[in-house]
């Protein structure tokens, strides 16, 4: 499978969107998955841009705990290098301050009971902000041309 | 507070009181934000005490990336390689070279401290011409010696890599003369894959200086005749370029640039013109290209106290040293007119003392190899500097348009002591 972090982290952040737009709280918990699955898709994106290697399908070696968010994070704060890694890695969301913005957030949230996500709804809109930033990271990027 | 200097100081610690647990290949990663992570390889067992860890995020403050992202396990990374196979890799104790490596993540300056390449011989003889603040004449410096290398039947190239404030260029050359393209157009169309043969006719142009010599001059300016997108050019030199699986970074393109500009015009030597300061191309052009160094003073504490807060950096990693410090040599920039002696003594004497302070080694009775160390009045020590006598006449002098403003004997009283044992750094004798 052709694999492309561009087109997914758009793809889940617009429905992302679609779902949190909706305005009713049983769609934000789907709503922050998909948030939290664009920004990891954006941020590896961005780290391939800076030469992390590829598979030859085009995606990353990401059975591994630092493939996905909140780990994810770490890998770039620690990759990144130089004045082209250092555009990047200043903007990154929640480099100032200890609190990360996807701290609270994990994939097998999605096997997760109604009644543990109702009270969430805080930390999901910290995740929206974020992807925002996340994908606000991918887009500047391709705009200056890295090749992703 | 935990400020940036005692976070560094704080892991160490922490090592040191857990060593006997902490895996061989433990590496400390320092981020861009000076945040500090211990990084396990991949083959090592996977966890610390999480004791240890909340340990370690307390003596950090705010350079601790939080308890929970402290520690990065190589088996579970995307990229093991970039931390745990990465150049930039060194000892965090250079005393201990076989011990905890330090990873520092920086914006700029890597450079200072990455080896230098190895080019294919033969190679020309590359000298440097550096100051650690402007104004120092530097730029006349170049020409003047480039005159001089030049009346021995030398081929000279001259580089203007002093790119943010481009000088030796028009002092080397009428503005008509200038060629088509400059250093900045290569960058930017090498980016592109473009910077061809073709390209390089039009980066060199021949020097007026050195027509009534046996030798030749040619400089490669930082702009072209006419420029009018300088800026937009600049501002795009110093990126790092993907190249199939691996990034080039703009030292080796730099590098790639001066090696091609010297297989096709063969000179015998090749000075660059350095920017001034703690810069990128500054910290290339003195420890990467194994160029001979002339650094630039003009007695005084500004002067001084700016070169020890390179000296120091170079001296605590010292591992690094050794490839390129026999290639420094001090220039006394501005001997004033008056007083000579005196200020020939007082700057000899704070050049020794830094050198002396910095990165000259003790002398090891125990140790077989020789240290790296100078007499104070040792001609031949680095510390000891080459006089350049300034006087009014040299004052705004432009050696194409006005030489005969000053004759080649007061060249030789002010530059004489600088130019002829330059000369014997890069050819091993002189030949006047």
């Amino acid at each position: 499978m052709p694999t492309s972090y561009k087109d997914s982290a758009r793809r889940h952040v617009s429905d992302a969107e679609y779902l949190w737009i909706s305005g009713s709280q049983p769609r934000f918990p789907n709503a922050s998955q998909l948030f939290g699955m664009s920004a990891e898709c954006a941020l590896k994106a961005v780290l391939i841009g800076l030469g992390l290697p590829t598979k030859p399908d085009g995606g990353v070696d990401d059975h591994k705990k630092y493939g996905h968010l909140p780990r994810l994070w770490n890998e770039f704060a620690t990759y990144a290098a130089g004045q082209l890694g250092g555009r990047y890695a200043g903007l990154l969301p929640g480099s100032v301050g200890a609190a990360l913005p996807f701290s609270s957030w994990d994939v097998s949230d999605r096997y997760a009971t109604d009644s543990s996500l109702a009270p969430r709804n805080a930390e999901f809109t910290n995740h929206r902000s974020a992807a925002r930033d996340c994908i606000a990271l991918l887009e500047l990027a391709i705009q200056d041309g890295l090749p992703i | 507070m935990v400020r940036f200097s005692d976070a560094l100081s704080a892991a160490q610690r922490w090592f040191q009181s857990h060593r006997d647990d902490i895996p061989t290949g433990a590496v400390v990663v320092r981020d861009l934000f000076g945040r500090i992570r211990i990084a396990l390889p991949p083959a090592e067992p996977s966890a610390f005490p999480s004791a240890w860890l909340t340990e370690l995020h307390a003596t950090l403050g705010a350079y601790s990336p939080g308890p929970e992202n402290i520690l990065l396990l190589g088996q579970d990374m995307m990229a093991p390689d970039a931390i745990f196979a990465a150049p930039d890799l060194s000892p965090i104790d250079p005393d201990k070279p076989t011990g905890l490596r330090l990873l520092d993540r920086v914006v700029t300056g890597a450079d200072w401290l990455r080896s230098q390449f190895a080019n294919q011989p033969p190679c020309p003889a590359r000298a440097t011409f550096y100051g650690l603040k402007g104004g120092v004449g530097r730029s006349t410096a170049l020409a003047l010696f480039a005159r001089h290398l030049a009346a021995q039947g030398k081929r000279v190239l001259v580089l203007d890599l002093d790119l943010e404030s481009p000088g030796v260029g028009s002092l080397l050359l009428p503005g008509e003369k200038f060629p088509s393209a400059g250093l900045v157009d290569w960058f930017v169309e090498d980016a592109v894959g473009q910077a061809d043969e073709g390209l390089l006719e039009y980066l060199t142009a021949a020097s007026p200086l050195s027509s009534d010599l046996p030798g030749e001059i040619r400089i490669a300016p930082a702009h072209g005749y006419n420029e009018a997108a300088y800026i937009p050019k600049l501002s795009r030199v110093t990126l790092d370029v993907r190249r199939g699986a691996n990034i080039e970074h703009f030292a080796d393109r730099l590098n790639r640039l001066i090696e091609a500009l010297e297989t096709k015009l063969k000179p015998d030597a090749v000075l660059l013109d350095s920017r001034a300061g703690l810069h990128d191309v500054a910290a290339i052009a003195l420890t990467r290209l194994g160029a001979t160094a002339f650094l630039f003073a003009a007695h005084g504490d500004q002067t001084w106290q700016g070169y020890r807060l390179l000296f120091r950096h170079w001296q605590t990693h010292h591992e690094v040293l050794p490839a390129f410090r026999d290639n420094i040599r001090m220039v006394d920039a501005l001997v004033p007119e008056q007083f000579r002696t005196e200020h020939r003594a007082a700057a000899l004497a704070a050049a020794y003392t830094l050198f002396e302070e910095t990165i000259y080694e003790e002398s090891a009775a125990e140790s077989t190899a020789e240290a790296f160390n100078f007499d104070m009045n040792d001609l031949e020590a680095p510390h000891h500097s080459l006089p350049i006598y300034w006087r009014g006449i040299f004052q705004g002098y432009n050696p194409v348009e006005a030489r005969n403003a000053v004759s080649d004997a007061e060249v030789q009283a002010s530059y004489g002591q600088f130019l002829r044992p330059a000369e014997r750094l890069l050819f091993g004798s002189a030949e006047s």
